[in-house]
């Protein structure tokens, strides 16, 4: 092969064949299953639980109103996440304790609810906030800086973990 | 109560959609009595604490509290809300005026373009600009109708009033020490949360023929700085009760703050029996006033009146969901 060939042949590009008309308009109108955005077997991987790629924020860090951050790593998070086992949605729950996160162990699981009860005292105080991880299959920003706060519900105080 | 609209607001993150002001207990209290200003000499937060430090529990609890307050609190309701007074005389007219408005209910309400309505939860979470007012007032004055110039200051008045000022101004993070120093945090409190006044005027003609003005002020709120006193005021002659006393109102604590003062006078040549009697208890007080006089020669006149000015606070209302 002489040099123009080669030179061809390196950079040859396969042209696709022109589809009919009715396949085009079939790509162009067909409806996306929110779901299917990537493959379970991708989401559990690495890049596709959120991490791994350069220098991307690994980790959830929460600063307290004691003061103290929290620090919950992805490795964490993830343990025990499986998408082929069922796990479409996942959470990070944190014990609260008279509005503030308790001190105790950090649950991950497929609870969605935000929050378990509401206010300090009584029978209906907040025990659970939760941030949400994975939704339908679908990682969400969650990695990242976040605040200790307080919310109103129906005029009740709710711990709530905001993004900064 | 009625039933409220679920909602949810993000606010200050703090629970409120305002910053909360600090308050050291140790300074700067104006006194509800004299004018000094310095320490509370009274005070108690919505958590139940009301000296040395707090327990994080207790803090919970009055944040609950000043969140309730805040924003599902609906109404105040008052006791005993009457005055009263009637006197005649051989000189002139008699004079009467009475009003009775006993268990009133004065709801929380928002004024738009001149029209009131209830100021439900959710619009708590936004300051609408175009609320003109807002608050709890019930209030009804009667005079006495007889029609001549003096009709009108011959009256009987009753009030009750929740939040007597803008909520924002008046909700406070307590301090039993420097604000800078966040260990001296002893729980949330407020500065006023409700007010009932009642007073009754009467005065005959001449004046001398007798007048009384007795009146009770009942105050709730979390701190109050101010002295006691009983018997009669050196500056004004009334025999007067003004009494702070520990109190539970919608379950919450607080500091009621009673002022009661009446006052019959009768001309100073007259034979006259004069009686003056007045009664602070937490969240409710009573003035009375009663004299009879005999004017004597060289026209037999006499005179006599009987007034009396009761005041209390019942409870506050909330919304449900």
């Amino acid at each position: 092969m002489d040099a123009t060939s080669s030179y061809g042949a390196a950079t040859f590009v396969k042209q696709q064949t022109e589809a009919a008309a009715a396949d085009i308009y079939a790509n162009a109108t067909s409806l996306q299953d929110s779901s299917s955005g990537l493959s379970d077997d991708f989401m559990d991987t690495t890049q596709g639980l959120g991490g791994g790629v350069g220098n991307r924020v690994n980790n959830i860090y929460i600063f307290l109103t004691s003061g103290s951050t929290l620090t919950i790593p992805r490795s964490a998070i993830f343990a025990n996440f499986d998408i082929a086992g069922g796990n479409t949605d996942w959470s990070v729950s944190i014990p609260i304790d008279n509005l503030a996160y308790s001190g105790g162990t950090i649950a991950y699981n497929n609870e969605t609810a935000l929050n378990v009860g509401t206010g300090a005292s009584g029978g209906s105080a907040q025990t659970i906030a939760r941030i949400p991880i994975v939704r339908d299959k679908l990682m969400l920003n969650a990695l990242g800086v976040y605040k200790e706060g307080l919310i109103c519900k129906n005029g009740e105080a709710i711990v709530e973990y905001y993004k900064i | 109560m009625p039933t409220a609209t679920t909602f949810q607001a993000k606010g200050r993150r703090n629970g409120f959609p305002f910053c909360i002001p600090k308050v050291d207990l140790t300074s700067g209290i104006p006194s509800s009595t004299d004018g000094s200003v310095g320490p509370a000499d009274f005070w108690v937060t919505l958590g139940g604490v009301s000296s040395g430090t707090a327990s994080q529990a207790q803090i919970d609890l009055s944040l609950n509290n000043a969140m309730k307050l805040y924003w599902n609190q609906y109404s105040i309701t008052a006791g005993n809300l009457s005055a009263s007074s009637s006197g005649e005389s051989s000189f002139a007219l008699s004079r009467s005026s009475e009003i009775q408005a006993n268990n009133k209910e004065a709801i929380y309400q928002k004024t738009i373009s001149e029209e009131e309505s209830d100021y439900v939860p959710v619009e708590r979470a936004c300051d609408n600009p175009e609320i003109q007012s807002r608050g709890m007032v019930f209030s009804d004055r009667h005079e006495d109708e007889t029609g001549d110039s003096i009709s009108r200051i011959n009256f009987s008045s009753v009030s009750i009033n929740g939040r007597l000022e803008i909520f924002d101004d008046s909700i406070f993070r307590m301090y039993n020490g420097s604000t800078d120093d966040e260990s001296n945090f002893v729980g949330y409190g407020v500065s006023n949360i409700s007010l009932a006044f009642t007073r009754t005027k009467l005065r005959l003609i001449p004046a001398s023929a007798g007048s009384v003005d007795n009146s009770v002020k009942v105050q709730v709120g979390s701190f109050f700085r101010g002295q006691e006193q009983s018997g009669i005021d050196p500056d004004s002659g009334d025999e007067v009760d003004e009494k702070f006393f520990n109190c539970t109102l919608g379950g919450m604590d607080f500091i009621s703050f009673t002022e009661c003062s009446a006052r019959a006078i009768v001309g100073s040549t007259a034979s006259s029996t004069i009686e003056n009697v007045v009664s602070a208890s937490a969240l409710s007080g009573t003035a009375s006033s009663n004299f009879n006089a005999d004017f004597g020669s060289p026209v037999s006149a006499t005179s006599e009146g009987t007034s009396e000015c009761k005041a209390s606070i019942a409870g506050l209302g909330f919304y449900t969901y």
